[in-house]
């Protein structure tokens, strides 16, 4: 039997290094007994560790690698005030360790090491690496009852002892030297985690301290576009010819290391056995080189990939320094995803701003009361759906002998839409000499707004109708508006009224009018194209047809305008049941009194 | 590790491991030693000090072995520290355990 070599700093540390052999499992694990029962350790706890040494050696030997099987593995046993540490350095493929191992059914003969070692330790942690891995194992130390002054007694302890191996210490400095950096970089980049900086710059700062600690020469850190169909540059410490960005696409070449790592969700490495590949982008400045690229996750997205690596070949990361990149890109992956869901919020909370700005714009538009004339009420009425259209509809009393009556819809939402419809509604109110003549009145309408609407690609259809109760006769015009129903005693409504194009299309558009009579008890129905277009649970449409049904069935019920908007309104809500409402529903009804 | 046969039960005494250096031994030596009318197998645990992942799947496969002859395996009085291995995998109620 092989004796494995050990190098001891009194009762502080212990590290032996040993033949990748089943054999020296035993032997290693009764070593750790010896050196902490003089620590001293209760007899449960030595007994725990002696178990946990052998299970994690015998794990070691038993997947190594045949070129491990050259390579001498090492354990090191750190013993604090308050706990034992154990590291062991493999060169087995590695493995992913569940959080807890599951028990294997009773039949099993094997599967029951790993479950042993996380059911007798305080904490395990297994770091991968390329070439090596290392298992940390901590536990607990048990405060002995009444030793207040254990920490005194250590010191005075350490104090009276002679350290006979100056190079194991010097070693030691320099390792905990190296982990104080680690952990003091650690700390700051989770201090700044806590403060809104642009993650370009923080990334670039980070990456910079993350490649002074594990020794790397060149990183790559790409994020994931906010469409999620692209890797692009975030930052880098290779030249600008980096600045490219790669197809997450299905079908993209994954000659890249990068999207390897990406598509296959795991660590991608690279080195002299396994080069980039000549496709690979990365390959044409950094061919002899290696490193990892590491995917980097927020909860369970995809949000970037870190590549990292050494310029010379020959000396690949630590299971240390491997774990100290997850950790950095892992930081950085919540960083960037906060990043995102800051700026999505403030998004959601700037378009929250916007309907309230324009569904009060909208409500503002509509008349409070609407006129009524000598055997003629009017009774209008608007629902808005979720995002605010630009639906408008106002009844104008003019001189008291005539009624203007009013119905336009502006193509689009928000408020874009409700402030051409408050445009639209003081250019009305600038030109009622023109109400006689709806055809000309929107003919000036669509030349006065024409400039500002074409500007903005946007357009209005619109509905005006003159109505003179005297002459029981009324006048229709329509800008690219669907046409108005008349309902008459016994018959079937029917359209009215011609559609030319909707404003802002056309600079030059003429509109004409047409002229009907009103027959008594007839009701006038102006609606927008929401009213039509509004759906049921099976996803059909109300329509033209189910409309004029429908306000035939009302009709007869021969009620006042505004009872005729109330069933109206109870119609639309029945037809869609639970359904949201997907555009703006406007319509306005005259009926004879 | 010594063996001696008493009625139907092939004992086994004299181990204090059991572990990756003899689990392999333990098993060879019940199956050469078995015989037909080897209804038990009794391990003396008395002095055994340590039992590792691979001394449990010796236990186990013997215990696998002995089911299949309608047979069972036997512990007879282990130390605390294997008890509680045997407690912690669950396996104190598979095996048959003697504290005498």
């Amino acid at each position: 039997m092989v004796t494995p070599r050990a190098n001891q700093i009194g009762d502080q540390f212990l590290s032996l290094v040993f033949a990748c052999d089943l054999r020296e499992s035993r032997e290693v694990s009764r070593c750790v007994r010896q050196f902490l029962a003089a620590v001293p350790l209760p007899e449960d706890d030595l007994h725990a560790w002696e178990l946990m040494v052998t299970e994690a050696a015998n794990n070691a030997a038993e997947y190594v690698t045949d070129t491990g099987r050259q390579l001498s593995n090492r354990l090191e046993v750190f013993c604090r005030d308050d706990e034992i540490e154990i590291r062991l350095t493999d060169h087995t493929l590695g493995f992913d360790m569940p959080a807890q191992a599951e028990l294997p059914s009773i039949d099993s003969e094997k599967g029951r090491g790993l479950f042993l070692i996380q059911s007798l330790a305080d904490e395990v942690e297994y770091l991968r690496g390329r070439t090596e891995n290392c298992m940390v194992i901590r536990k607990k130390r048990p405060v002995p009852a009444g030793s207040v002054r254990a920490g005194a007694a250590t010191v005075a302890g350490v104090g009276s002892r002679f350290i006979a191996d100056e190079q194991t210490l010097q070693t030691m400095t320099e390792e905990l030297a190296s982990c104080y950096e680690s952990l003091s970089a650690i700390f700051r980049f989770s201090s700044a985690l806590n403060r809104p900086q642009p993650t370009e710059e923080f990334a670039a700062t980070w990456m910079r301290e993350l490649l002074a600690i594990v020794e790397a020469d060149w990183y790559v850190l790409r994020l994931v576009d906010p469409v999620g169909k692209e890797l692009r540059l975030s930052a880098t410490s290779l030249p600008d010819a980096f600045d490219y960005s790669l197809s997450l696409l299905p079908d993209a070449a994954a000659g890249s290391v990068e999207l390897r790592a990406a598509q296959s969700r795991q660590d991608v490495w690279f080195d002299a056995s396994a080069p980039l590949a000549l496709g690979d982008p990365l390959s044409h400045v950094i061919r002899h080189s290696n490193g990892l690229a590491h995917p980097i996750f927020a909860e369970e997205s995809l949000v970037g990939v870190l590549a990292v690596g050494r310029s010379s070949g020959d000396v690949p990361f630590k299971a240390g320094q491997v774990n100290v990149i997850q950790t950095f890109a892992d930081f950085l992956g919540i960083q960037v995803s906060n990043a995102r869901f800051r700026a999505e919020h403030l998004q959601a909370q700037l378009t929250a701003r916007e309907l309230q700005i324009a569904s009060n714009l909208q409500r503002s538009l509509l008349p409070e009361k609407l006129p009524q004339m000598p055997g003629l009420g009017v009774a209008g009425y608007y629902h808005s759906a979720r995002q605010v259209g630009g639906d408008f509809y106002d009844a104008i009393a003019v001189d008291g002998q005539g009624l203007l009556l009013v119905i336009a819809d502006v193509m689009g939402k928000g408020v874009p839409a409700a402030m051409f419809a408050t445009i639209f509604r003081s250019h009305l109110h600038a030109r009622l000499d023109l109400v006689k003549r709806p055809g000309e009145f929107l003919t000036w309408l669509n030349r006065s707004l024409f400039s500002d609407l074409d500007r903005m690609e946007m357009f209005i259809t619109a509905q005006l109708v003159y109505v003179d109760p005297a002459a029981r006769k009324f006048q229709v015009a329509g800008a690219g508006h669907c046409p108005l129903l008349m309902t008459s005693d016994g018959n079937l409504p029917v359209e009215v009224g011609n559609t030319g194009f909707p404003l802002g299309i056309m600079a030059d558009t003429r509109y004409s009018e047409e002229l009907r009579d009103l027959p008594p008890g007839a009701r006038l129905l102006l609606f927008t194209d929401g009213v039509t277009d509004t759906q049921n649970a099976s996803d059909e449409m109300l329509g033209v047809e189910g409309l004029k049904r429908n306000l035939q069935q009302i009709v007869n019920q021969r009620g006042n305008a505004a009872q005729t908007v109330q069933d109206m309104a109870i119609m639309l809500q029945t037809f869609q049941g639970k359904e949201p409402v997907i555009d703006d529903q406007a319509f306005l009804v005259l009926a004879s009194e | 590790m010594k063996t001696r046969t008493q009625g139907d039960t092939l004992i086994i005494t004299d181990f204090t491991e059991l572990n990756t250096t003899n689990a392999t031994w333990l098993q060879d030596l019940v199956r050469q030693s078995l015989a037909h009318t080897h209804k038990v197998v009794e391990l003396d645990m008395s002095k055994v000090k340590f039992l590792d992942s691979n001394g449990i799947s010796a236990l186990i496969s013997i215990h696998k072995a002995m089911c299949k002859r309608s047979g069972k395996i036997r512990l007879l009085g282990p130390t605390p520290a294997v008890f509680q291995i045997l407690q912690l995998l669950s396996l104190n109620e598979v095996f048959e355990i003697i504290n005498p």
